[in-house]
């Protein structure tokens, strides 16, 4: 029974956290048809910004976390300028998008390597300690994560459905051209998306590296993982997305607990690959209308 | 003539407007002495270094060539090529090892076996499109990573196979090379013959735009299910003869770095035309081998991805393509008579 909750507690915390990754991850997918491969190395990188700003520099982890945040969106507009910009509308968009992403990802990382070398470093907690009931471990740490996750992800949400900007950003999302012919700042909501998205990237990587751990390679199992939700859920749907991070991470935490760490990432991709043939638009995707 | 025959008229196809294209022999046979000769002379002067790069950039020319076929020239976002690379490495040294097979027969077999896995694969991920195909086959490529080096005893962990070499007696390194050779002028073959013809203007038109080849009675599933198996079988070939070539089979064959590392080759080369793919991967192994040999892991990563960054967004047709012009201009102003002949290699760079 303790191992039951131990892993429900799990689940909920990875996938709070996946949310966070995979939610960004639907965004500029849902509005910009870009498959950002460069999500990982944005994660690994407000890692590395918390951890300087905590182990090297003494703040505390409040500002640490707002460091990551800041950095890793300045990160994103730097990608918007360097892939998006150019690229947008240009025949072969869909296939030398990710490509480039995947070279900045290439790029970030190496950045990374060479200013703190290979070594695989332990980021300190916010907050050291934790409570036991009924056998199952609470990490404080991992309350904050589950708490600021959740918070995050509802403020999104409520962002998304109730603000003006929540709207243009879902309007671009359906019809970029018919936005554009009712005045909505385009780029604007384009620059919006990036940096959201690669903020929450990076808080989850300030956050988690703690629990997991901070390499310059770190963020790329993590950035899998937030594919594999975003899919299920649906690509370009933020509900669905939240939904599935969930479920994701459940799934991960008892095939962890009961079949051996070595098989999380395989279980999940045959998960996946089943739920592909059964259901190819996920959970609350809308079926591709281009299926023949 | 029969009386079969005898009513069905001749199809009359205006010339340049079907996909063949003519084998233009005096290039193709001055290019093939040369690539003979050559290595020959380095070894002799005692280059033997550039000859190994050179079986390298045989290997890999191999592998990106299929993998264009799959990325480039069909528009499928396959990231799976070296499923099929080191599944030809596996069994062909699995047969030469435990059946003792001649490694020159069982690298057919590597072709064979890495061809069925394509097809497997295919059936589950080629009805679906686009980013999902994406996700799935990098998904396999970490799979079979993660199963060969904690999977079973027989695929020999982490450390891998110590497949049996080819046993060349004399002058091993450039029996090799030329073996490598045969195999990439077969290979090299196989996609030209298969790209310019009515079932690679099928590939391309469904990369172009699926709904009108459709439309036209391709069978898209069928089609790319056939690309797939057929890019995997020369894919398995290059994977078992480099198995056999380094005597030594690894998961690392699967790495991430030989990934991007081939991709790169593809897109700088220029994806989705003939010449990309070798142009990317002798330009990319001999940048390894020379100029990025001495700095380190972190700043080769770095000039690599940032070279990346710059073809993808400033030049995405990539370096073959306006090689190939700058050929046929300088071709046209030396040869001004030579009007077909010499430059049909150069026009199909072009493309």
């Amino acid at each position: 029974m303790g191992q039951l909750l131990q892993a429900v507690w799990g689940g909920l915390v990875f996938g709070s956290v996946y949310g966070l990754m995979a939610v960004g991850l639907t965004l500029i997918w849902g509005s910009l048809n870009l498959l950002n491969l460069a999500h990982g190395a944005i994660y690994v990188a407000g890692g590395y910004v918390a951890y300087t700003l905590m182990v090297s520099l003494g703040f505390s982890a409040v500002f640490a976390f707002a460091g990551a945040m800041l950095a890793s969106a300045a990160l994103g507009l730097v990608l918007y300028a360097v892939v998006v910009l150019p690229m947008l509308g240009k025949p072969g968009w869909d296939n030398a998008s990710w490509i480039a992403t995947v070279a900045v990802s290439l790029v970030l990382e190496s950045a990374l390597l060479l200013a703190y070398g290979p070594e695989v470093r332990a980021m300190p907690a916010a907050i050291e300690g934790a409570f036991v009931v009924n056998d199952v471990v609470f990490r404080y740490q991992a309350i904050l994560v589950c708490a600021v996750a959740v918070v995050l992800l509802v403020l999104l949400h409520l962002f998304l459905k109730t603000s003006r900007f929540g709207l243009a950003i879902r309007a671009v999302s359906q019809q970029m051209d018919a936005s554009r012919l009712v005045g909505i700042p385009v780029a604007l909501v384009f620059l919006i998306v990036m940096g959201v998205s690669a903020s929450l990237s990076g808080l989850a990587g300030a956050m988690l590296t703690s629990i997991l751990a901070l390499s310059p390679t770190a963020g790329f199992v993590p950035m899998l993982k937030a594919l594999i939700v975003t899919i299920f859920g649906g690509l370009g749907s933020v509900k669905g997305t939240i939904v599935a991070a969930y479920v994701i991470g459940l799934l991960e935490a008892f095939v962890q607990a009961f079949a051996g760490v070595a098989w999380s990432l395989p279980a999940l991709f045959l998960f996946i690959i089943a739920v592909l043939l059964v259901r190819p638009q996920g959970l609350f995707g809308t079926p591709e209308l281009q299926r023949l | 003539m029969s009386a079969v025959t005898q009513g069905v008229r001749e199809r009359e196809v205006t010339p340049g407007a079907g996909p063949w294209r003519r084998l233009n022999v005096g290039a193709v046979g001055l290019a093939l002495a040369a690539a003979t000769l050559v290595p020959w002379l380095l070894v002799q002067t005692g280059q033997r270094f550039v000859v190994t790069l050179l079986v390298t950039v045989l290997v890999y020319a191999m592998v990106a060539q299929c993998w264009n076929l799959v990325l480039g020239v069909s528009g499928i976002f396959s990231l799976g090529q070296l499923v099929m690379y080191a599944v030809g490495g596996y069994a062909s040294s699995l047969i030469a090892i435990h059946l003792g097979l001649s490694p020159f027969l069982a690298i057919w077999v590597g072709g064979l076996a890495a061809a069925a896995i394509a097809l497997v694969i295919g059936l589950a991920i080629l009805r679906l499109r686009g980013v999902y195909v994406a996700l799935l086959t990098l998904g396999f490529v970490m799979l079979l990573q993660n199963y060969l080096g904690t999977g079973p005893e027989i695929f020999g962990g982490f450390y891998g196979l110590k497949s049996p070499g080819f046993g060349f007696t004399s002058n091993p390194l450039l029996s090799t090379y030329y073996l490598g050779l045969a195999l990439f002028v077969l290979t090299t073959y196989a996609v030209w013959r298969i790209m310019y013809s009515p079932v690679g203007t099928a590939f391309t038109a469904l990369r172009d735009s699926e709904v009108y080849a459709v439309s036209r009675g391709i069978d898209p599933f069928r089609f790319r299910l056939l690309l797939f198996a057929y890019s995997a079988f020369f894919t398995g070939v290059a994977g078992a003869f480099m198995a056999h070539y380094q005597q030594s089979t690894t998961p690392a064959s699967l790495s991430f770095t030989l990934l991007t590392n081939l991709i790169m080759m593809i897109v700088l080369g220029g994806w989705g035309t003939f010449w990309g793919p070798i142009v990317g991967a002798v330009l990319l192994v001999f940048l390894d081998g020379f100029i990025l040999k001495d700095i380190s892991a972190g700043w080769h990563a770095l000039v690599l991805g940032a070279l990346l960054a710059v073809v993808v967004i400033a030049a995405p047709e990539g370096i073959a393509p306006p090689l190939g012009r700058f050929l046929k201009r300088a071709a046209d102003r030396f040869l001004p008579d030579d009007e077909d002949e010499d430059d049909d290699e150069e026009a199909e760079v072009a493309r």
